[in-house]
Parts: structure tokens; sequence; C-alpha cells
């Protein structure tokens, strides 16, 4: 066999042996361990950090599985403090039985305080760790404790994180929230030009037994560096979301153009951004230009909305709406010195001489930073239908 | 070597003392013609002799046909030979140890008084049992038969098969007490005649008193015999042997038991069936990828198992690991000793369902199924899962039947390693085999062929099987020769 055969040979069994081997700690069987499904990190007296995590009860999903109703919750919830993350994870094991298996945490809640002090200092305890589940969804409680909304019972399911990550992907899916993973949000944080928006858990409901339908999961904690700075609202959440092309689905309800006291409710079905940047007299000035497509699915009055001309006219109504919206996101970012859009990055990228010079004080060059948005919307389908049935 | 005495009388003393207290021997003295001047003596195993066929064949023509010949001037060898004895097998035997083998093999010799040389007739004829179906290799399409007890028989299905000269059937005797023929049955102009030559060689070189079976034979001419793979493989089938043949390989059958060996055995054979040839190749490829993939699991599945459990919990995803963590919830045991309790529970349950008389083989099913299964479950011994496992593990077991005990083993190394070190230790043990595979060889031919080395055209009949029009070429890690399938005039 010529030598580079072998060597070629053992350069992938070498690849294919340490491939395998990551992630191999040891020997600890799946029954002394106990899940945490959940992690909450608030900010406690004294400068000290709380770690609250949703731990899985595996006795009560078995005998819910045998059918048995069950004494046990499937799920509780375990909270210590500590100076570092890391201490606080250390302390949780003098009450916990088991060691505690951190991959599979869904969803990390920052507590609202710990938030405007800043998040990097408790994050890096989970990047640097083999144990995070970089997939996990993060949220900001906003208003409440990561560890009041963790205590919180679901009453459908029997993990409450289960239930609350499945909400989020809902959420998500109409465009209402900022989901963002973990590791996206360290990426996020680590770009220069680009602050970090994060999705918003709240409690609605005043009552004394609360459950996750009591919650509201919407909108965005918007931030400043690593600092909460604002909040933004689910509408405007979604401004957001377009400029970031992250839109998979979003109901857009627009003045019926043969009718404008009634609505037609346009369901976007896909929608791609792009975000250009020019140099223009020595000052940037920002593109956006979005690319809509939606089809027809309400209408609350008569009329033929599929001839040409009307569907003509719904687009341009669509094309305000978006176009509306975004720009009222935008500007509320701007306002608050907050580059969620990430256009600082942007000029990074495009114009990176221009960037070294105005990096210093970027914050002050947002407010005056302008921007055109362009929206070019499509109406696909309208429908079984052509007219609604009108009581004739 | 003993020369067969003149006289009839040194011939009698001479074989009562061989046969001393043999009491199935028969010798019987007539003689030949009217005037009872030539004396002949017949001597024969009863049982081993078809009755029929010594009586019509032999009695008759000596005693009675006899008397119209004129006896005077012939010779009386030739005689016999050529114009009184109506048997269709008929050879001159010189040497007395070679008539006393005869006899126990089933032929009647004739002594004649005053020649050194007797007559050996081919009357073998005794109970056998009917050529059924094999339990071994069953097909749901392609020929029932399978091989018998009888070499003969055997050798007749084979050449009902292959209708062609070259086929040759080469007889040896092994085995210094019992004196067991065997066959070496190969194609000429196709077999490789190194590979014919070493199997010759090896089977010459067996010094063994005894060959009560095919598997004497093959622990002596594995070229591996510490190996956990066979490098002999074995069939009971007539269409099996018959392939094999046509693809170069060497049969070997031997006398009493239905199994022929096949060599070169390579691994990829662990995968074939021989109802891939006779259904469509869409099917026969579907099975191949089902076989080859069952081999995988019935391996490494448990191993695999352990790994995720003590490991990698994080490789699994959230929803099946909260179920699996339900299920061993309570479970006192690790999971590698869930494993490897289930696992040999279930080895003894198959050895004991291949031994125990068939009538109770009920209650072991039911002490199988409901007791361990059932019962150690709801024990809380076993988990759910770990059933689960253990019943894929075993079923998939049966897929690759000659591949047998190998398979056990291999998944109790891999149990152990992936226990030790997780995917790591899996992903070496793995690997061991794989170098250990490939440093195997089967009468000269790599046991990885067609894989490594690559053999382009011989990889249209291992994972997927091409349609019979396109496969035109023998195997070429076996044969070098006449390897065009469809060229007849080589």
């Amino acid at each position: 066999m010529p030598s580079w055969i072998k060597l070629i040979t053992m350069a992938l069994l070498f690849n294919l042996v340490t491939c395998t081997a990551t992630g191999c700690w040891n020997n600890q069987d799946l029954s002394e361990t106990s899940i945490a499904a959940a992690m909450g990190l608030d900010k406690a007296e004294d400068n000290k950090i709380e770690l609250t995590v949703q731990l899985v009860n595996p006795s009560a999903l078995k005998s819910a599985q045998e059918g048995g109703e069950s004494s046990n919750k499937a799920s509780w919830t375990l909270s210590k403090t500590g100076e570092t993350v890391f201490e606080a994870n250390r302390n949780l094991l003098s009450t916990a039985n088991n060691k505690i298996l951190h991959n599979h945490i869904q969803i990390i809640i920052i507590g609202e305080t710990l938030a405007r002090d800043g998040i990097t200092r408790i994050l890096d305890f989970l990047e640097r760790g083999n144990q995070t589940n970089r997939k996990a969804d993060i949220l900001i409680a906003k208003g409440t404790t990561a560890k009041e909304i963790l205590s919180l019972q679901s009453e459908l399911g029997n993990i409450p994180s289960i239930n609350l990550a499945n909400t989020i992907d809902n959420e998500d899916s109409i465009g209402k929230i900022k989901k963002i993973m973990f590791t996206d949000l360290m990426k996020e944080l680590a770009t220069p030009g680009k602050d970090p928006a994060i999705g918003v858990v709240e409690i609605m409901n005043d009552k004394e037994q609360l459950f996750i339908k009591d919650m509201k999961i919407e909108g965005a904690a918007a931030f400043k560096k690593d600092k909460l700075a604002f909040w933004l609202s689910p509408v405007q959440t979604r401004g957001l979301l377009f400029v970031e092309s992250k839109i998979s689905s979003a109901v857009i309800n627009i003045p019926n153009p043969l009718e404008r006291s009634t609505k037609v409710a346009i369901e976007v079905i896909s929608s791609k951004a792009k975000t250009s940047v020019e140099l223009k007299d020595g000052s940037p000035v920002f593109n956006i230009e979005i690319n809509e497509q939606g089809d027809i699915v309400e209408q609350q009055d008569g009329g033929d909305l599929s001839s040409p001309e009307a569907v003509e006219k719904l687009k341009k109504e669509t094309e305000t709406a978006i176009a509306n919206e975004v720009r009222n996101s935008i500007q509320l970012a701007l306002d608050n010195r907050c580059d969620l859009m990430g256009f600082g990055d942007k000029l990074h990228k495009e114009y990176p001489q221009y960037w070294n010079k105005v990096k210093g004080n970027w914050d002050e060059e947002l407010s005056r930073v302008q921007f055109n948005i362009k929206v070019s919307s499509d109406i696909g389908r309208v429908g079984l239908v052509k007219t609604s049935v009108l009581p004739k | 070597m003993q020369n067969i005495p003149q006289s009839l009388e040194q011939a009698k003393l001479e074989l009562k003392r061989v046969f001393a207290d043999c009491d199935d021997f028969c010798l019987r003295e007539i003689s030949l013609g009217t005037d009872d001047e030539i004396n002949i003596m017949i001597g024969f195993m009863e049982g081993l002799v078809n009755k029929q066929m010594v009586n019509a064949d032999i009695l008759k023509p000596i005693m009675i046909e006899s008397h119209k010949i004129d006896l005077k001037y012939n010779n009386i060898i030739n005689l016999l030979q050529k114009e009184l004895l109506t048997a269709n097998q008929l050879t001159a035997v010189n040497s007395f140890t070679d008539a006393v083998v005869s006899i126990l093999s089933g032929d009647t010799v004739i002594f004649i008084s005053g020649y050194h040389t007797a007559l050996k007739v081919d009357t073998k004829g005794w109970e056998g049992r009917p050529v059924e179906e094999p339990d071994t290799e069953s097909v749901v399409r392609g020929p029932r038969e399978g091989f018998i007890e009888t070499l003969q028989t055997n050798l007749a299905m084979i050449r009902r098969k292959v209708k062609n000269p070259n086929l040759k059937f080469e007889r040896m005797k092994l085995g210094a007490q019992t004196n067991t023929d065997v066959y070496v049955c190969y194609i000429k102009g196709i077999a490789h005649e190194g590979i014919v030559d070493t199997v010759r060689k090896r089977l010459e070189e067996i010094k063994i008193d005894a060959i009560l079976e095919s598997g004497y034979i093959e622990e002596f001419i594995e070229d591996a015999p510490f190996s956990l793979f066979p490098t002999v493989g074995s069939t009971e089938k007539p269409d099996v042997a018959a392939a094999k043949l046509l693809e170069g390989r060497v049969v070997i059958l031997c006398d009493g038991t239905p199994f022929a060996l096949t060599v070169p055995f390579l691994f990829i054979e662990s995968l074939q069936a021989s109802e891939d040839y006779y259904s469509r190749f869409y099917f026969a490829s579907l099975v191949r990828i089902i076989r080859t993939v069952a081999l995988v699991i019935t391996t490494t599945l448990p191993a695999a198992y352990v790994a995720l459990i003590s490991f990698h919990q994080d490789v699994i995803p959230f929803k099946l690991l909260l179920n699996i963590a339900a299920s061993r919830e309570g479970i006192p045991f690790s999971a590698f000793t869930e494993a490897l309790f289930m696992g040999i529970t279930f080895e003894f349950l198959r050895e004991a369902g291949v031994r125990m008389p068939r009538p109770i083989g009920q209650a072991v099913s039911i002490v199988g199924a409901l007791v361990l299964g059932e019962s150690a479950v709801s024990a809380g011994l076993v988990s759910n899962i770990m059933v689960i496992v253990t019943a894929l593990t075993a079923i998939c077991s049966f897929m690759s039947p000659s591949l047998g005990v190998t398979t056990v083993f291999l998944r109790l190394i891999n149990l152990a390693a992936s226990n030790i070190m997780g995917f790591l230790g899996l992903t070496l043990s793995l690997t061991a085999f794989l170098i250990h595979l490939c440093s195997l060889r089967s009468f000269g031919v790599p046991y990885t062929a067609p894989f490594t080395p690559l053999a382009g055209a011989d990889l249209k009949d291992t994972v997927i099987r091409y349609p019979m029009w396109a496969m035109f070429t023998r195997p070429r890690s076996i044969t070098r020769k006449n390897v065009d399938r469809m060229n007849f005039n080589q």
C-alpha cells in the first residue's frame, strides 16, 4: 500500500475516533442523574446570583405513563445562591439527590434586575462549560424573577418548561416574539455594531395559583451591549424581525381598498430582507429592501379583490403597512441608541475604514443615521372564493 | 500390503480373524458351474448392502446362470466380470486390506479359489433419511431439497444441477478409525487450481482417528483457527453448493452429514442467501440492505444504548430522554448490568430452545416471554427499553445465521468496551474488529473482498444485488479463470 493511502486512512481513522470522543465524560448512569429542563438566573441580595433549575422527576412521569395518578409532581424547582453561577450550581447539590444534567436545558430565563446589570458575566459559565445546551432559548422575565416564572405549573403536559418552549415556538411562528438561542445570543453579543434583543415573558394575571397560561410570552427586550435597555411590543418586535428576515409567518391587517372601513387580512408566507449601506456625502445611508409574499386569507366585506387592479392596491397597502411597522421599530431603536438592526456591523463589513473612524462614538452616530425602507409585496393566492358571500 | 490368498480356506481364516466378533459380517460359500469345481466365497456386511442386489446380481448369476456357460477354457475372473455378473459396478482388488475396507463400506467382495484377485461389487444400500427441506436454510422461493447423510445421494444432487463433465468429484478417505469418504468437488476450468491444490493438501494433512461430521474437517482446514470469524462456509442445500461451485469455489462433501463445506468463505457470504438470486433484484437488494442493517444492530445496539445512557445523555432528544428516564426509574442495576443480564438470558433461552425436546418447546417460550420479559419489567429489575433493545438485537441476530455465535461475542465485547469508554470505546472495538477482518484470509483470498481489496465488478453482488443479466462476471477475488459468465466458448 502506498504510504499516502496509509496516511489518509490514518487521518480518517483519527478523525472518526476523535469526533466520537467529544462529550465523553465519565460513566454516569441515567438513573443517577437529575435532568434539568430549565434554568433561571436572578440577582439576589449582596450582589449574589440566584440560580434556579427546574428538575424532572422521572418517577412521576413513569406513573403517568402507567396511567396512575401520581402524588408527586413531574417537576420541581430548586434555588440556590452563590457569588458565581458555578458556586450556586454546586450549592444546588446540597439539596438535589443526584448530579444535575444540564445538557437538556430547554429554556434559560434571566430576571429583569439581573438583565439590567448586564448578562455577560453570568453567561460565561454557560458558554465555558461542556454541559450547556447551546440550542436553549433565552427569555427575559419582565417585572418578575426567573424563579417566579419557573415555579409556575403547567396544565398541559407534565413539565412546564416544555410547555413554555412550545409556546415560544408558536409565538415565533407568527412573528410575535424574538426567539433567540443561546449560541446566537453569544454571537450577537460578540459582534461589534449589533445589539441583541431577547424574547420576554411576563406574568399577566394576579392570582393565587399561577399557571403557564397566566403568562404573556411575547415581545422582546432590547439590549444595549449586554444591558437591558427598553422593551419592544409584539408589533415592534415584528418590525425588527422583518429586517432580520426571521418572519416565517405573520398576519397583517390592512384596510380594504374598496371599502376602507373594513379590513383585509394578509398572511405573510415568506419575507426576505436585505440591508445595504452606502456612503453619501460622508455619512452612511442604509437601504432596507424587503421582499414579502402573502396570501389573502380573509376579507370582511364584499367586493371582488381578485381583479389585478384590486390586487395591485392591496399590495400597495401591504407595503405601506410593513414599511410603517419597520420604520417605527427602527426609529425606536435609534432613538434609544440601540443598534438592534446591526447597522454598525453592516458598516463594519462594507466600509471598515469608515467604521474604524466612527466606532468610538457609534452611539451618537446612530441617532443621525439615515435609512430608507423599500418593501415590495406580492400576493400569491386569494383563496377558494372570488368574493365573499353576502346576504341577498 | 497383504495379498489375497489363493486358497479359499486361507482367505476364510483371514476374514474370520479380521471380523472376529463382528456378527453383522456375512460370509457365504458357493460354487460356480455344474460340477462344483470352482469354489467361490462372497463377503459383505449385513445392513450395508442392498440384499436384492446381492441376490439378483451376484448369487443368481453365479449359482444358476453359470450352468449355461462352458467354464473349461475360461479365466474365471474375466468370465465373472464380462459375462456373468450383472451388477453395474465391478472392480478387481488385489489387496486384502482393500477388500476389508470395501466390505466395511457396503461393497460385496467375491473371493475365487485359486486367484490372487478378488472382485468388488458395489452393492451399497442402507437405510437413510429421505431428501427433505433443510431447517437451517429454508426459503420461500427456490428448491426445497437438502443434502442428506448419504454421500452418494448428495453427489447426485449436485451433479443433477451441474450436468457438466468438468464438475469433478475427487474422493479421499479420512479418519484412521472411521475411514470416512470425503469428496473434493470443483469445476475444472473455473475453480482456481491453487485453491483446489490447497484444499487437497490440507485435507491430506488431517491426522485424526474419526471424522463424524464436516465440522471436524472445518476445524482442521481453517485459515484462522483462533479467529471469531468463520473462514469456512457450510451449506445444507445442493443449489447453494452448485452456485458456489460455479463461482469458482471448492465444495467439500463428507459422508454422514448433510452439511457440505464451501471454501473460500468470505465475509460478504454471511449476508448472502440463496433466495436473493431467485427473487427479483429490487427485492433481493432490499433484503440485503435489511440484513446488513440487522448485522450492525445485532452487534452494536446494546453497546450503543449503554453508551448513550451512561455517557452521552446529551445526544438523546429531550423527550426521548424523559421517556427513557421514566422507564429506567427505580431500576437498581446499571445499564451495562441490565444489558449483560438480558443478553445472557436470551442466549440461555436460545440454547434451551435448540436442545430441548420439541413438545416442551412451548414451555420455554412461555417462561421466556412472560416470566423473563413481562415479570422482570414489572418487578423493576429491567427497564422496558432494555427489553426492546434485547428483543431487537435477538431478532436481528437470526438474519445472518452463518456468522452464528460470532455476533454474540462481538456484541459482548462491544458492550464491555462501550461501558468503559462510551462511544469512544465502541468505535475502538469496532475498529479493532475491522482491522482483524482485513487481516483474515480464507484459502488465500482476502476475507473482506470485494471491499478490500476493492474488486469493482464483484461489488455487484454485495449490499445491492444487480440483475442477473448485469452480473456477467464470476467473482474475480476467487477465480481469475473463465470469468465471463456470458461467454460460452471459453
